[in-house]
């Protein structure tokens, strides 16, 4: 039945199509004139220029120029023909004579800048959504792994956290807050037009892309630009673009630079002496450590970090092969880890060809990339017990039963209760990624003879990955040495294949008698995912295979597919007014038939105030423009993919259960969804951009609300209600409300000097709306760890008692405060503190100073009202009570805790206001210029460090770790020097 | 020229159209409808009676590969003197100290892990509903053989509602019919006790006759065995005395041919499944499968217990008595009373100190070995797995149920009788022989507190002890200190709330139907 209704909607959507086509064909006339004949150049190299349009005003009539920039057409004297280009200015020349050679001026004003959009591009000044786009010349000027680095905190309303100091881990980018609670926030990204979806093996999301080879990121922030990609774009959509070949000259470019790691700062933990001093007092108090102190002193972080370095090699070529444009380049970064053993290795290569035929009706872009990541995984446990582990106790050993490693042997028979020697634990256990991956796309555009302002568009992608993963340890290893060590070989571990197939129609046109332009695009997009998990028996070292441990399933084969028909228009009217609507319908095999089609509308509209009459002739102001935008889009990332179907599984090989004489493979229903729906946000968005002083000084503002509905949310459900305590549910309603600000000048600019300053505020504020199921209480979901989401609170609001303190001021262990007297300590004692791990305002800063050969760059960001629960061990028991004696935060010696209560893992003392001020980067460089008389080569030097300082009042280690988490690998400190040399 | 122009634009138009119907024909038809490779829908899985086995294996499966047993055997043993908790282990400390809070992490394994299992027996129960099993095309004997997996599933959801009857009081109520539908209710303990009551007389119908039954699959007298606990301590449940169905029920199976192995010390060995004389029923264990929390807690926890004596790979120093429990006995080695299998060597008697694990003798009654003392050979990576079957209900507890249900006043049985059933349970005790008098007490010995200590001596450390001393009403109160009972050393009377666990407060959050039980 529904299927029927599919085959139906599709039918529609071609009938559309169809209708479209037939309804533009009148709109072709010819007519019969003189003949005019010219060639087009470029104004500056005065090379002829291939593919212009050069069109007869106020007819419909126009040719393009061809590959040796000549033209032909038919017109009258007096006519006026005008000459279009992308990235070039407009010109019109009135028709004197047969002949008619025209030079064309490379745009440099900000406005005619090119903006990548969702299916298709328009220039800046017809932008009516939110859409900030960074150019390479704008990045940041330091070498960084990830290309996410090079837009850190550029962009208002865009916040780029590092998601750990792990080599290649690179950050993510949340986007107005982010639409979702606790699912994927996310954006979608769209690397030369191929959505991708999941890390694919590499240890980040675009972890595959080298930042070298990066033109462009566009980000799409509001719904009434974001809602042409339908369900996947709530939380924002990021379309990069990489560099391209040209036609006007051969670039080759080689730059190199070599990098030093080092941590910023190390835990305060006890050192040996404190330790010893204290486990002195605590035994004359009459608790004695369970496990005795040693002898040695031994920094446990300085053992398990270090000095790491880093080197990056890249190679590009690009240009034309007669007319053939083609870019490639290859890269190679090896980067060691901060944490000793780890290490990430990525050999990167591109291709790009972009040739045009047929008097450039056919434009062919192909972009093929590839990716080699090796990455050696330290283990990141090792970073908790490098803080726990005993101070008093050596690394080595001169027993060599545990590969010479100190251990708590005495917990031989079961080392689960011990705590393990950090170095190890980095040494004896040998972890090993390899992936490889290739994204590749090929997009043919054709404008069609018949009509030059229709297009038809496929492109087709594919997004492949295999990856390897190896896992040892010997059986000197201690947790493994009653395994007698390990040996797990997956090859392959995983193999992706994704395609993608997406086609559209584009016309544009321009009625000049009603001062009206507009186009239409109409398309319809493939998505399909598929992934292949492998899974293997384990061995011991010697080649005998683990009993049980085949597994009961050799390989699974998650797969799911979206399937999408969109269109937009867009609507000028006297160039002063713009209008944009796009509706987007997409189907998600995630979803019950009943819920899988999902309608994605949007509108905008914007208002060029500059043109008006009355500020024309404003010398100050060189631009001012309002747009208004609503649109509606979905969240779909982070749901199982057969969620809505009750399904049965079985258990584990070595998980089975006896009745008799025999054992059975268990089969146990999975948790379901049958109701599961989309997530979806509405939103508006208001935004002015002004420009002054011929765009000297550019600035915008935006205010902005986002309601989702439907909210997706892993929760927790009564006991006894489903299978699992947690469930993916619709669970209720959230807003985002904001204002970003965003400033951009250039106080100085001579021919000798530059100096640029770009500066962004943002202030988001999150709001639980609505929650389907809350307790009398009101307290919403995971209320019972320290982070509550309540109705009328931010999500991941924390949800605490009040913390007793003494006469001292410090804190009494365990007295909480019995907010309703009734002489019991529970949950209702506990209160919403109105404190958030979002951090609610955020402020990014960076200038650029150039003065002749030198350039000198820098980067803040600072987050704002952004709280962390900071509880390292501050309580004596783990010295007295627990298995192994385990080291103390100094904390301790403000808290003095020496009791097991469970309320003060609740207790608002460890709340603390996590606002910080970030020095990311600062850079300093010099051109030599051309390096070599009578040749091109050019040369210039960079020396930078990120991760400069923070200044904040947080305790803890890294006030944008992952909710304040201490075990989480540190963002290190970067010292790079590099060099380009270009010819 | 011109012509092959328009040629190549035309085949490239058609080109490209072809392409964009073809991909959107084929994808639009299937690609929305996908199917997971590994797992089965339920109309695809349960297509014979195998997988129907299967799926009751996997409800069973989860009182082992759950922190089901551990935990449940903590809050039974270490609330009283029988045991005092060396490491504090997912917070196990709170209970021998009597102070759990509704957010003390530890109070809510067992409460997990039962609505856990309850929730699995819940879809066991729908799926082998009459209709889908005619839908699914089931008759005869594939029919019966079903219906009675359908029994022993509703068995065990009624044996996890009794622990939570006995444990939380007022437990959340979840049934087959409220299944993914709807939150579920609170029931009162008293209605839960006769939902309990009435399921399992039903089960008396529905289950297999005595001892037909695979091992590891409850039959009648399972069903029994669950009745007469839970009459025994009806008046705790819902003050109301019915000792003469307790005894009922004790009949029933004492009469269906069960009597005491020979020997306690193999009891609870690695080839306890050939008691078959004695248990009734039981949690299985093999070490071929990966059973942590288990059996192999019990045998590598008591304190210092070495690998030659308990099978495995030494002691993992866990748990401890209180020396109120070696005292129960004549002496603290197995020469007068073969149950005294104390481990005294590095031990102290006395807890000094709750976390010393030198601190208390413990006891080497489990012991992954065969009965002529060989170990179990391991069949895992971890060395450290159990074959130990755990039962849940056997003979000797059914005899001393049926004394006290006797001594308390109630009827269909007599003094003598069961002075005869304790003096079995004494006669192996004493002389590894049920039939021998060298432990025979005298009538007059026969008191309720005699039964009470018996019962320490018999059934210690088999999950017993702190429902046995709320019954007595000694778990709370004065009438009984043991050592650091309430967190001090003496001794000391907590408040009687303490008799019961709270709702934990990560459910009572989330599930408004919920209502904390008084004083918490």
């Amino acid at each position: 039945m529904n299927t029927k209704l599919e085959q139906k909607k599709t039918l529609m959507t071609q009938k559309l199509s169809l209708s479209l086509i037939i309804f533009l064909i009148p709109l072709l006339f010819f007519g019969q004139k003189v003949d005019v004949k010219g060639t087009v150049f470029d104004e500056v190299t005065k090379v002829t220029i291939t593919g212009i349009s050069v069109a007869l005003k106020n007819s419909t009539n126009s040719v393009i120029s061809d590959i040796n920039g000549n033209y032909q057409i038919n017109a009258n004297i007096g006519d006026v023909l005008v000459f279009t280009y992308l990235g070039y200015e407009a010109v019109e020349k009135k028709i004197t004579g047969n002949i008619l050679n025209v030079f064309l001026k490379e745009e440099t004003k900000t406005l005619n800048e090119i903006v990548v959009i969702g299916y298709g591009s328009t220039k800046k000044k017809d932008l009516t959504g939110s859409v900030a786009q960074v150019n390479s010349k704008d990045f940041h000027k330091t070498p960084v792994t990830n290309v996410e680095g090079l837009i850190a905190n550029k962009v208002a309303g865009v916040q780029v956290t590092p998601r750990s100091g792990k080599p290649g881990a690179g950050s993510s980018i949340i986007i107005r807050g982010g639409s979702s609670l606790n699912a994927s926030n996310d954006p979608l990204y769209v690397v030369d037009g191929v959505t991708l979806e999941g890390s694919n093996g590499g240890p980040g999301i675009l972890s595959q892309l080298n930042p070298i080879d990066i033109e462009s990121f566009t980000i799409l922030k509001d719904a009434s630009a974001s809602a042409i990609y339908g369900s996947r774009a709530s939380n924002g959509v990021i379309i990069i673009t990489t560099k391209k070949g040209s036609l006007k000259e051969t670039k080759v470019d080689f730059s190199s630079s070599n990098r030093v790691t080092s941590i910023i700062e190390k835990a305060p933990v006890l050192s040996a002496d404190q330790y010893r001093n204290l486990v002195n007092t605590l035994t004359t108090n009459g608790t004695p450590p369970k496990t005795p102190t040693g002898t040695a002193n031994t920094n446990w972080q300085d053992e398990i970090y270090q000095l790491a370095l880093s080197s990056e090699k890249n190679l590009s070529m690009g240009g034309a092969i007669k007319s053939l444009p083609y870019r490639v380049s290859l890269g190679y970064l090896n980067q060691d880890g901060v944490l000793r053993t780890g290490n990430y290795e990525r050999f990167t290569a591109l291709l790009n060809l972009s040739p045009k035929f047929l008097d450039n009706h056919l434009k062919v872009n192909l972009n093929l990339k590839g990716s080699f990541e090796n990455e050696d995984i330290a283990n990141e446990g090792a970073l908790w017990n490098a803080r726990a582990f005993d101070p008093t106790q050596p690394v080595k050993v001169e027993d060599q039963t545990y590969g010479g490693y100190f251990q708590y042997t005495q917990f031989a028979s079961n080392p689960a209760l011990a705590i393990i020697n950090p170095v190890s634990m980095l040494e004896q256990v040998n972890t090993r990624n390899e992936n490889i991956r290739s994204v590749g796309n090929l997009q043919v555009d054709y404008s069609m003879h018949f009509l030059p302002d229709l297009h038809l568009n496929v492109n087709a992608g594919y997004d492949i990955a295999r990856g390897k993963y190896l896992s040892s340890a010997s059986s000197s290893y201690f947790p493994a040495n009653l395994s007698e060590g390990y040996i797990y070989y997956g090859d392959p571990s995983r193999e992706v294949r994704n395609t993608l197939f997406e086609s559209y129609l584009f016309y544009s046109k321009e009625i000049a008698a009603i001062k009206s332009r507009f186009d239409i695009t109409a398309g319809y997009s493939y998505n399909d995912f598929l992934t292949t998990n492998y899974s293997y028996p384990t061995f011991r070292p010697d080649g005998v295979k683990q009993p049980n441990s085949d597994p009961v399933f050799p390989f699974d084969k998650p797969s799911h597919s979206i399937i999408s028909f969109y269109g937009r228009v867009n609507y000028v009217f006297n160039e002063k007014y713009l209008l944009t609507a796009s509706l987007r319908q997409d189907g998600s095999s995630r979803f019950s038939e009943e819920n899988r089609w999902g309608l994605f509308p949007s509108a905008a509209f914007a208002w060029k105030i500059k043109e008006e009459s009355f500020l024309k002739d404003s010398k100050t102001l060189s631009d001012l423009k309002l747009r208004l935008g609503y649109g509606v889009t979905g969240q779909q990332d982070g749901i199982a993919n057969y969620y809505h179907r009750p399904s049965y599984f079985s258990g584990f090989t070595d998980q089975q259960y006896t009745f008799g004489n025999n054992s059975y493979l268990t089969v146990n229903p999975g948790v379901y969804n049958l109701n599961l729906k989309w997530e979806e946000t509405a939103s508006s968005n208001i935004g002015l951009d002004f420009g002054f002083f011929k765009n000297r000084l550019t600035a915008s503002v935006e205010i902005y609300l986002k309601e989702t509905k439907d909210l997706l949310n892993i929760t927790r459900v009564p006991l006894g209600f489903n299978q699992g305590s947690e469930l993916l549910l619709n669970i209720g309603k959230m807003e985002n409300k904001g204002v970003e600000f965003a400033l951009k000048a250039i106080p100085v600019k001579t021919d000798t000097m530059s100096w640029d300053v770009n500066f962004n505020f943002t202030y988001n504020k999150n709001k639980i709306t609505h929650l389907n199921d809350v307790s009398v209480e009101g307290i919403g979901l995971f209320s019972d760890a320290i982070l509550a989401n309540t109705v009328g609170y931010p999500r991941n609001t924390f949800y605490l008692y009040h913390q007793v303190y003494g006469a001292n001021g410090m804190p009494i262990e365990g007295q909480m405060l019995d907010v309703n007297n009734d002489g019991l300590l529970n949950a209702s004692d506990r209160y919403i503190t109105n404190k958030s791990t979002a951090p609610k305002y955020l402020m990014g800063f960076s200038t650029n100073f150039q003065y002749k050969k030198w350039n000198v760059s820098t980067a803040f960001h600072a987050n704002l009202d952004h709280y962390l629960f900071f509880h390292p061990y501050d309580n004596s028991i783990s010295i007295t009570e627990w298995q192994t004696s385990q080291n103390l935060s100094t904390l301790y010696y403000d808290t003095n805790f020496s009791h097991n209560d469970p309320a003060q893992g609740y207790s608002d003392f460890y709340l603390q206001n996590a606002s910080f001020l970030k020095m990311d980067n600062i850079s300093i460089g010099y051109d030599f210029g051309k390096v070599l008389a009578n040749s091109k080569v050019g040369l210039n030097v960079n020396f930078s460090v990120q991760n400069v300082f923070i200044i904040t009042n947080y305790q803890g280690l890294d006030p944008e770790a992952n909710f304040g988490s201490e075990n989480t690998y540190p963002v290190p400190r970067i010292f790079s020097m590099g060099l380009n040399l270009n010819f | 020229m011109t012509t092959l122009k328009k040629l190549n634009s035309n085949w490239i138009l058609l080109g490209m159209l072809l392409l964009i119907v073809t991909n959107s024909l084929h994808s639009c038809t299937d690609d929305l409808d996908k199917l997971p490779l590994n797992e089965n829908t339920a109309d695809v899985h349960f297509t014979s009676v195998a997988a129907y086995k299967q799926s009751l294996a996997g409800a069973y499966s989860k009182m082992t590969y759950s922190t089901f047993l551990k935990f449940y055997w903590s809050m039974q043993e270490y609330s009283t003197d029988m045991a005092v908790s060396t490491w504090n282990d997912g917070g196990d400390g709170i209970y021998h100290e009597l102070a759990w809070s509704a957010d003390s992490p530890a109070i809510a394994n067992v409460y997990t892990s039962t609505l856990s299992m309850i929730t699995l027996c819940n879809d066991f129960i729908n799926q082998s509903s009459d209709e889908l099993l005619a839908k699914r095309g089931f008759s005869g004997a594939d029919a019966a053989q079903i219906k009675r997996f359908q029994a022993e599933a509703r068995y065990l959801r009624a044996y996890c509602f009794w622990i939570l009857m006995d444990c939380y009081g007022n437990p959340p109520f979840p049934t087959e019919k409220t299944l993914a539908i709807s939150y579920p209710k609170q029931i009162k303990r008293a209605d839960l006790f006769k939902f309990i009551e009435s399921e399992l007389k039903e089960l008396e119908v529905a289950l297999a006759e005595p001892k037909t039954n695979e091992l590891g699959r409850p039959d009648k007298p399972a069903a029994w065995a669950l009745l007469s606990r839970m009459y025994l301590n009806a008046n705790v449940y819902t003050g109301e005395n019915r000792y003469t169905d307790a005894i009922t029920y004790c009949n029933k199976i004492i009469n269906s041919a069960y009597s005491l192995e020979s020997n306690y010390a193999w009891l609870m060995l690695g080839d306890n499944h050939l008691n078959t004389n004695e248990f009734i029923f039981t949690i299985n264990y093999d070490n071929t499968n990966k059973t942590w929390y288990s059996t192999n807690f019990l045998a590598l926890g008591p304190a210092g217990v070495p690998a030659s004596v308990n099978g495995m790979s030494g002691s993992w120093n866990s748990f401890r008595f209180t020396q109120q429990v070696p005292a129960l006995f004549p002496s603290v080695t197995p020469t007068i009373d073969k149950r005294a299998l104390f481990y005294t060597t590095g031990q102290t008697l006395e807890v000094n100190k709750v976390t010393t694990s030198t601190d208390g003798y413990s006891a080497y009654k489990y012991r992954n070995v065969k009965r002529d003392g060989t170990p179990l050979t391991q069949n895992n990576t971890f060395g450290n797995l159990s074959d130990i079957d755990f039962p849940v209900f056997r003979l000797a507890e059914i005899y001393l149920t049926y004394a006290e249900a006797v001594l308390r006043g109630g009827t269909g049985g007599n003094n003598a009788t069961a002075l005869t059933y304790i003096n079995k349970i004494r006669g192996r005790a004493y002389a590894n022989n049920p039939s021998s008098t060298s432990g025979n007490i005298s009538a007059s010995a026969l008191t309720l507190d005699f039964i009470l200590d018996e019962r320490a001596r018999e059934l210690y450390w088999e999950t017993h002890r702190r429902t046995d001393l709320i019954r007595y009403n000694k778990l709370t109160t004065g009438t009984y200190l043991w050592a650091w009972k309430g967190g001090v050393k003496a001794g000391t009377a907590v408040d009687a709330k303490y008799n019961l666990f709270p709702i934990p407060t990560s459910d009572l959050l989330v599930n408004p139907n919920l209502k904390q039980i008084d004083g918490f």
